[in-house]
């Protein structure tokens, strides 16, 4: 029977870790809402994730938008289609590309820094520090890191939508030869609002997601460097596949009869 | 007349999974007195001082500080008992994302017992009495030596003029003159605040020469418990073997996996 133990041990370990993350959630979220409120740490954190994550985001949109017009140039030509380039940028980039390849970028950048700040913080006992004097760290620590995440995502993806946008214009009408004032119209003509709420909507999620990843890992981990690496990984790792799971549930939610 | 007493912990058992840290562990501490807790590593002698906090939760057993039961009250009630006690951690644990000003002043800033504008000064006044001077207000925790770390660290411990002062292995890691200093500079907050104190160590000398009791914890329970000045003259085996730092003995040396 000795070989039902590893697998015994795995779901248990399953439903720990899944307790654990419910439990950390809650947490997290009731203490957003909760006076007292730190404002000072939620700007700085506003500004560390949304601002300085705007060259590194700025810069995917662009190459995804001139890559997603050449592309489509490519491909639609041989039905004599080119003109629904504009479209197929407005949706994909709107729809897809923005929220997806932004949280991706960001879920590097801002889920590995939280997780390392706050793990290093937990191995060096600055988080028992905190509640030593009176201050509770899922307070102080994730909330204002979940909030930042939820709010400063939706400006980011908004950015690299209308940079990603503008990529494609780019390539269009600089290598391909389209015509500039048709372009535009065509792409105010193709984009809708749904498009463009739906979108928002998952930078939210995701910036929830990312956040939440950094903040959970970072909290559980131990073990000294070793583990703040590990911790690291993880919520790079998990964030990013939540991203991508929650991207599908968030469309199917949107765009399903 | 006898003092009253201020922390009293009865019958308290603790385990990490199979392991058994502290076994039925009983210990009173006297209002005003330099309790110091002896023992090697992984005697259980940081989770006595975190249990006592709040840090972890005990299986079984009381905790009361001032007559008032501690273990499984609401997170307002532990964040009232946390605000009459200070705590030197073993590293310092120093927020390295704030000066040391903000660091000093931390608690009293949480507790919205001074502004931001009085810290500088008041964090000026507080390092005075670790014998800082307020060169090192606007410096990183990082920028300091892990000496001038530890006096940062007591300045914060006794800037809320704390009942209770835990102290963690104040003088680990130092060299003897900053150990002996970091002896001196306890001895006299101690008796400039009144403050109950508990500290754990495995340094004779720091133990000797800052406390009024000594315990010695052996395999989760206290087997010695008596003056600083009797440590000497009782013919205590565990206290023979610890001080003598014999391998024969009642303390038996366990390989730890």
């Amino acid at each position: 029977m000795n070989f039902l133990q590893p697998i015994g041990r795995v779901f248990l370990e399953f439903f720990a870790t899944a307790g654990r993350l419910t439990l950390f959630t809650f947490s997290g979220v009731s203490h957003i809402v909760r006076p007292p409120f730190y404002y000072r740490i939620i700007l700085k954190q506003m500004i560390d994730i949304g601002f300085y994550s705007l060259p590194v985001v700025g810069l995917t949109a662009v190459f995804a938008g001139m890559v997603l017009a050449l592309q489509s140039y490519t491909g639609f030509s041989r039905f004599q289609a080119e003109g629904a380039i504009a479209n197929v940028v407005v949706i994909s980039i709107t729809r897809e590309l923005g929220p997806v390849l932004a949280g991706l970028m960001v879920a590097g950048r801002i889920g590995a820094s939280v997780a390392a700040e706050i793990g290093t913080m937990r191995v060096t006992e600055q988080i028992d520090a905190l509640t030593t004097l009176s201050t509770n760290p899922m307070k102080y620590l994730v909330a204002p890191r979940l909030l930042a995440g939820i709010l400063m995502f939706p400006l980011l993806v908004a950015v690299a939508d209308s940079i990603g946008i503008f990529g494609g214009y780019i390539v269009a009408v600089y290598k391909l030869g389209f015509n500039s004032s048709n372009y535009i119209q065509n792409t105010w003509d193709f984009m809708t609002l749904a498009d463009f709420v739906s979108g928002i909507v998952k930078a939210a999620v995701f910036g929830f997601l990312v956040s939440l990843m950094g903040c959970y890992h970072g909290y559980h981990s131990k073990g000294g460097a070793q583990g703040v690496g590990m911790a690291t990984t993880n919520a790079v790792v998990s964030a990013s596949i939540l991203i991508l799971s929650f991207d599908y549930i968030i469309t199917e939610l949107f765009f399903t009869q | 007349m006898s003092r009253p007493i201020k922390i009293s912990m009865q019958g308290v058992c603790k385990s990490f999974g199979q392991k058994r840290v502290l076994d039925n562990l009983n210990l009173d501490i006297k209002t005003g007195q330099s309790m110091v807790i002896i023992g090697g590593s992984g005697t259980g002698k940081s989770v006595t001082i975190k249990c006592i906090q709040g840090l972890l939760t005990p299986d079984s057993g009381s905790i009361l500080i001032d007559d008032q039961e501690t273990l499984g009250i609401s997170d307002s009630k532990r964040e009232n008992i946390n605000r009459q006690i200070g705590m030197l951690f073993q590293g310092a644990a120093l927020f390295d994302s704030l000066p040391v000003w903000e660091n000093v002043c931390f608690g009293l800033l949480a507790e919205g017992e001074i502004s931001r504008n009085d810290a500088p000064d008041i964090a000026a006044e507080k390092l005075a009495l670790v014998g800082l001077s307020s060169d090192v207000l606007l410096k990183s925790p990082a920028d300091l030596s892990g000496g001038m770390q530890k006096r940062v660290g007591l300045a914060r411990a006794i800037a809320g003029n704390p009942e209770i002062i835990f102290f963690d292995e104040p003088t680990t890691g130092l060299d003897p003159i900053m150990a002996d200093l970091i002896n001196n500079l306890i001895q006299d907050v101690n008796k400039e605040i009144g403050a109950t104190a508990l500290t754990i160590t495995h340094d004779m000398q720091s133990a000797k020469k800052i406390g009024d009791r000594i315990a010695l914890l052996y395999a989760g329970n206290i087997v010695w418990v008596g003056d600083a000045s009797d440590i000497d003259h009782t013919d205590n085996p565990y206290i023979e073997q610890f001080i003598n730092g014999a391998t024969t003995g009642p303390i038996k040396i366990v390989a730890r996996n």
